[in-house]
């Protein structure tokens, strides 16, 4: 499989470190992925070309998205669903475009962000995609999960 | 003073509207390139600088660009892109479409804030 893994921790890294000052630990790359009733809010990017799609999936608690959301912003407190949900699909956005830089030689395409609150709603990824799934903690704020995965369009 | 930040994300559009507000503005907001161009069309005066996003829904950033700098009312204003992506390529292409200048994301507020007094000629 190409490395699509690196970038995406590589962007994740530089992302947290330049919004929040802090740059997370993260565990070894793993194959299983979380049970989707651990997190709140999931948030899914695609990144497009001709002939592979590379799926980026976050996780998060609702209280570390906030704390993420909170401290992102110069001022003011975040409570509805409906602000963090945006405040974590920039963030899989903001992921999603560094990884793209890294990944420039398959010439990919950024999606729109598809964000999610609750635990019941589904994932928009193929079954057939393998997904490597990354643990992040970030210091007095809690662990978040990146999921990547690519799919051959050929 | 006034200016228009365009970007799907509420969460970036306020950060940009911190940002100007340090510098004296006032920022209007828009979720689209399609909601912005209806803006601009009825409000063609008194906007300073234009800060746009490039991935967006219903209309891009450079859709959005390319029908400002087509429009001899629009077409003075200056345009900064706001994007996450990171791609030279990309930026050329939005320099090439008349952008003025251009940030991509992450940035601190205080990144934001000296690009924006760059593209106003306010210096840093």
């Amino acid at each position: 499989m190409k490395d699509i893994i690196q970038p995406f921790i590589k962007a994740t890294k530089t992302c947290f470190e330049t919004l929040m000052q802090v740059v997370p630990e993260h565990e070894e790359p793993q194959r299983e992925f979380p049970p989707l009733g651990s997190f709140h809010i999931v948030t899914s990017l695609a990144l497009v070309g001709e002939s592979m799609k590379v799926h980026s999936i976050l996780c998060m608690s609702r209280d570390v998205a906030k704390e993420i959301a909170e401290n992102t912003l110069v001022e003011g407190s975040i409570d509805s669903d409906e602000e963090l949900c945006d405040a974590v699909g920039e963030v899989i956005n903001i992921i999603g475009g560094n990884a793209k830089g890294f990944l420039k030689e398959y010439h990919l395409d950024l999606s729109i962000p598809f964000t999610i609150s609750g635990v019941t709603s589904p994932l928009s990824v193929p079954e057939s995609v393998e997904l490597t799934h990354i643990v992040f903690h970030l210091p007095d704020i809690g662990d978040f999960s990146l999921c990547v995965g690519l799919e051959s369009l050929e | 003073m006034k200016m228009l930040a365009v970007d799907d994300s509420l969460m970036m559009r306020k950060l940009i509207s911190q940002a100007a507000a340090v510098l004296g503005y006032e920022t209007i907001q828009a979720t689209n390139g399609q909601q912005a161009l209806e803006f601009l069309e009825v409000n063609p005066d008194g906007i300073e600088l234009i800060t746009l996003d490039i991935n967006m829904p219903v209309m891009d950033g450079f859709t959005l660009l390319t029908k400002i700098k087509q429009n001899n009312k629009l077409k003075h204003i200056p345009v900064m892109m706001v994007t996450s992506d990171t791609e030279r390529q990309s930026i050329v292409r939005a320099i090439k479409a008349g952008a003025q200048n251009y940030i991509t994301k992450p940035f601190t507020t205080e990144e934001l804030a000296s690009k924006i007094a760059e593209c106003l000629g306010m210096g840093a």
